[in-house]
C-alpha cells in the first residue's frame, strides 16, 4: 500500500505535539491550580493575621467593643491596605493608615504612601456595610476580592464584626487553622485565627467559585492558546516537511526526464545523507543496465554481422539460379540456397540458445543429472549423420557418477561438442566419447579424427564468431558452439580444456565438479596449469 | 579478364564464381588469406575481389602488402561491418571500391567494370574503336552500327586488345584472361576465336606478330 510521506509526517508530527500540548497544559494547569490555591490560602491567612493585629491593638487599648465607630476608617484601611497588598503581592507587607496621624503601623519593606478612594460614612452601626463597599466596591480593589468575607467572634458575646457577605452563624467551629465549609451550597475556605487572649476568633472566609473561576480562565487561556497555535503550528510543520521533501522531488523530477537509454549515474550533489544511499543504489544499478544493454548491444551487432555473409551468399546464388541459361548451374545454385537456408536456420538455432543461456541464468534448477545418459541421448540424435560421413562412434562409461546440472543445458552442451566432432572428422574417421567419474569430479571427454586446432588458437576459439582456419573450409560452423560449451560450463563451474586427442584430432574435455565436497580451488589451479602447460 | 575471389564462405564464394563466370571473367577463388597472399604474388590479374573477415590473415594485411609491391590491380574489398570508420580504413589502405553484404550481384559487376574501365583509363563505360563499339556491361558489340554476335571467349579477346590498343598481347597472357586455374586451355582455342574474330569484324583489325602474339593497331600506324 502507498501513503504519503508528508501526510504521514504532517499527522504524526501534528498529533504527537498535540498530545504532549496537551499533557503539558494539563499538568500545567493542575500546577497553576494548586499553586493559586496555596496563593489564596496564604492571603486568607494573611488577612485574618492583619484584622488580627488590628484586633490586638484595639485590645490592648481596652476599646475594642466603644471604638468600632471613631476606629471604622482605621477597619476600612486594614483592609484597603490588604486590597493594596494584593496588586504588590510579591512584597507582602501592610499598611495601617489613620486619617489623623498618619501611618500607624506597616510591616517592613512597605514603601510610604497615601490611600486614596475612601468612602466616608457616618453610619454608626453597623460597621460591615462599609466594609463590605470596600471590598466590593473600592476602586482599587481586586476582581476577586470581594468574595472575601469575614467574622469578628467575642467568646462572650458572639458575633461582633462581619461583613456583608459573610453569615451571621459561625463559618467555622475551629478557632485556628484551614477549614473548609459549605454554606447555602457554595463551598467555602475559611482561616480562622485566635487573637493571643483568647477572647476573639477572626473568621476569613473565601468562596470556592473565585478559585473555580481562576481555574476556568487559566484552563480557558490555555485551551485559546491550543486553538488558536494548532493551525499555527500545522502550517509550520507543513512548511518544514515540504522543505525536507524537496531532495526526494528533485530526484523524482530528475528520473522522470531520463529515457531509457540515458543511464548516466544521478548527481548526489545537494541531497541528505539519508537519500543518498538511495540514490547510489539506483546508480549501481544503472550501471549494471548500461553493462547489460552494452553487452545486448554487442551480441546483436556481432549476430548482424555474422549473418550478412550468409545472406550475401543466398542473394548471390538466387541471382544465378535466375539468371542462368545452364540447367546444372541453376540446379547447383539451388541446392546451395537450400544448404545455406538450413545454415541460417541452424545459426539463429545457435544464437537464441546462447542468448537464452546468456540472461537468467541465475533461476536454473539443478538436479541430480547421470552425464551418461544424456550423452547417450544425443549420440542417438546425430549417429544418423555420423553413419553417412561414415564416422565411428565409441562411447566408454567408466564409473559414471551423478553430478548436480540442469539436465537441458548439458544437453546442449553435450550435443555442440559431439556435434562439433562430427562436423570436422572428415570420411571414416574417429569420435570417441568417454564419461569418468573421478575423485572429485566427473570427466566427459570428446575425442576426434578432425584436423584439431593448433594450441595457440585454444583460447580464440571458445570466442564467439571465432571460426578456425583449419576448419574454415568446411564453413558449416557458426561460430557460436564454442562460445555455448564454454557458457555452459561456467554455469556449472565445470572446467573445459581443449587438447589433443589420440586420432590426432581435438580432444575436448569438461570436468563437473561432484556435489560431494565443495569446490577445491587448488586443484583447479592445478589442471589449468598443467592445461597452460600442455597448449604452450 | 581474370579476377581473384578471396572469400571463406562456401556458399557465398561458390555463388560469386558462377555468377562473375556468366559475366565472363575467369575466376580463380581462394578461401584462405596466406594461399591468397602467394597467389597474388605470383599471378597477375586484372581484378582482385576481397573479402576482409579472413579466418586466418586479415584481409586489409593483404590489401597493404599488395600495394607495397606497388601492384595497382583494382581491390574490390567485401565487408560485413557498415561503419563509416571502416570503409575509411579500408579505402585508405588501398582498396578501390567497398561492397557491403549482402549484396547484389548485379551492384557488385558494375562496380567491377567500373574498376576495370577506371584502371584503363577511361571513363566511357563503352569502348569505341575504327567503328567497333563494345559495352562491357551489355556484352554487345557493333561494328559499323550493326550487331556483330560474338561467343564469350571472342568477346573478352577483343575486350583485351581493345583495352590494349597499339600493344601486343602475348598468346599467353591472352590464355590467363581467358582461363582460370579449373579449366582446361587447348592449345589452339585462341587462334580459333582469333579467326572468328577476324571473320565477323574487319578482317585487318587484329594482327598476329608471329612467335609473340596479337595486336590491334593504333589509327596513325595503319
Amino acid at each position: 500500500m502507498n501513503y504519503s510521506l508528508r501526510q504521514l509526517l504532517l499527522v504524526s508530527l501534528l498529533s504527537a505535539s498535540m498530545l504532549i500540548w496537551g499533557v503539558a497544559a494539563y499538568l500545567n494547569y493542575k500546577v497553576t491550580r494548586d499553586e493559586v490555591a496555596n496563593l489564596f490560602d496564604a492571603e486568607l491567612a494573611q488577612s485574618a493575621k492583619v484584622l488580627n493585629a488590628f484586633v490586638e491593638i484595639l485590645h490592648r487599648e481596652g476599646s475594642l467593643s466603644g471604638h468600632w465607630s471613631q476606629e471604622q476608617e482605621k477597619a476600612d484601611e486594614i483592609l484597603h491596605s490588604y486590597a493594596l497588598k494584593r496588586k504588590f503581592k510579591n512584597k507582602s507587607a501592610f499598611q495601617l493608615w489613620s486619617e489623623d496621624d498618619g501611618l500607624l503601623q506597616r510591616s517592613e519593606n512597605e514603601p510610604v504612601f497615601s490611600v486614596h478612594g475612601f468612602t466616608q460614612t457616618n453610619i454608626d452601626d453597623p460597621l460591615w456595610p462599609i466594609f463590605d463597599d470596600l471590598l466590593q466596591a473600592n476602586a482599587l480593589g481586586h476582581k476577586y476580592e470581594r468574595k472575601i468575607a469575614f467574622q469578628l467572634w467575642s467568646k462572650e458575646d458572639g458575633l461582633m464584626l462581619r461583613s456583608d457577605s459573610a453569615p451571621k452563624f459561625a463559618f467555622s467551629s475551629s478557632d485556628h487553622g484551614f477549614t473548609e465549609t459549605k454554606i447555602d451550597g457554595h463551598e467555602w475556605h475559611i482561616f480562622s485565627i485566635e487573637n493571643s487572649t483568647g477572647e476573639y476568633v477572626i473568621h476569613v472566609g473565601q468562596k470556592e467559585e473565585i478559585r473555580a473561576e481562576l481555574a476556568d480562565e487559566i484552563s480557558s487561556q490555555l485551551v485559546t492558546q491550543f486553538l488558536f497555535g494548532l493551525p499555527f503550528l500545522g502550517a509550520v510543520l507543513w512548511f518544514i516537511v515540504g522543505l525536507s521533501l524537496k531532495p526526494i522531488n528533485r530526484l523524482e523530477k530528475a528520473l522522470a526526464k531520463r529515457e531509457a537509454s540515458y543511464l548516466k549515474p544521478l548527481s548526489i550533489k545537494r541531497l541528505p545523507n539519508e537519500i543518498v544511499p538511495v540514490v547510489n543504489e539506483i546508480n549501481n544499478l544503472f550501471v549494471q543496465l548500461e553493462r547489460a544493454f552494452e553487452h545486448e548491444r554487442r551480441f546483436t551487432a556481432d549476430a548482424s554481422h555474422e549473418l550478412r555473409t550468409p545472406l550475401a551468399g543466398l542473394l548471390t546464388q538466387a541471382h544465378v539460379a535466375l539468371r542462368t541459361t545452364d540447367e546444372e548451374v541453376r540446379k547447383q545454385a539451388l541446392s546451395r540456397i537450400k544448404q545455406g537456408v538450413n545454415r541460417m536456420s541452424y545459426m539463429l538455432q545457435q544464437l537464441l540458445t546462447f542468448s537464452r543461456i546468456e540472461s537468467n541464468t541465475e533461476f536454473l534448477t539443478k538436479q541430480n543429472t547421470m552425464v551418461s545418459r544424456e550423452v547417450i541421448h544425443v549420440i542417438a540424435d546425430l549417429e544418423p549423420e555420423a553413419h553417412k560421413k561414415q564416422i565411428l562412434i565409441e562411447f566408454v562409461e567408466d564409473n559414471a557418477v551423478p553430478v548436480i546440472v540442469n539436465g537441458p543445458l548439458v544437453a546442449i552442451l553435450i550435443r555442440n561438442i559431439i556435434d562439433n566432432a562430427i562436423k570436422y572428422t572428415p570420411v571414416k574417421g574417429n569420435v570417441l566419447i568417454t564419461v569418468t567419474g573421478q575423485e572429485k569430479y566427473l570427466q566427459l571427454c570428446v575425442e576426434d579424427s578432425g584436423p584439431g586446432i593448433a594450441p595457440d588458437q585454444y583460447e580464440k576459439s571458445l570466442e564467439r564468431f571465432h571460426r578456425c582456419v583449419e576448419t574454415s573450409s568446411a564453413a558449416k560452423g557458426t561460430g557460436l558452439g564454442f562460445s555455448i560449451v564454454k557458457r555452459i560450463a561456467g554455469i556449472h563451474n565445470a572446467d573445459l580444456i581443449l587438447g589433443v586427442s589420440q586420432f590426432g584430432g581435438l580432444k575436448v574435455q569438461v570436468l563437473f565438479p561432484l556435489p560431494i565436497r565443495p569446490v577445491d580451488k587448488s586443484w583447479q589451479k592445478k589442471l589449468s596449469f598443467f592445461h597452460l602447460g600442455k597448449s604452450s | 579478364m581474370r579476377l581473384l575471389l578471396v572469400e571463406d564462405d562456401e556458399i557465398l564464394g561458390d555463388g560469386l564464381v558462377a555468377g562473375l563466370k556468366m559475366e565472363g571473367y575467369a575466376v580463380d577463388w581462394l578461401t584462405n588469406g596466406k594461399l591468397a597472399d602467394e597467389a597474388l604474388k605470383l599471378n597477375s590479374y586484372e581484378l582482385i575481389v576481397l573479402d576482409l573477415n579472413l579466418p586466418d590473415m586479415d584481409g586489409m594485411a593483404i590489401l597493404r602488402a599488395l600495394r607495397n609491391r606497388k601492384d595497382e590491380t583494382p581491390v574490390m574489398v567485401l565487408t560485413a561491418k557498415d561503419t563509416i570508420s571502416d570503409r575509411v580504413m579500408g579505402l585508405d589502405s588501398g582498396a578501390d571500391d567497398f561492397v557491403i553484404k549482402p549484396f547484389e550481384l548485379d551492384e557488385v559487376c558494375a562496380r567491377l567494370r567500373a574498376l576495370a574501365r577506371r584502371n584503363e583509363g577511361r571513363a566511357a563505360p563503352t569502348v569505341e574503336y575504327q567503328g567497333i563499339v563494345l559495352d562491357p556491361a551489355s556484352h554487345q558489340v557493333t561494328f559499323n552500327n550493326e550487331k556483330v554476335e560474338l561467343s564469350q571467349k571472342e568477346f573478352e579477346i577483343l575486350s583485351f586488345l581493345m583495352s590494349n590498343i597499339g600493344k601486343v598481347v602475348s598468346r599467353s597472357r591472352l590464355e590467363e584472361s581467358l582461363y582460370s586455374w579449373d579449366s582446361d586451355i587447348e592449345s589452339n582455342t585462341v587462334e580459333v576465336h582469333i579467326h572468328y574474330l577476324r571473320k565477323k569484324l574487319d578482317p585487318a583489325l587484329i594482327r598476329t606478330v608471329r612467335g609473340v602474339g596479337y595486336i590491334i593497331d593504333k589509327d596513325d600506324e595503319l
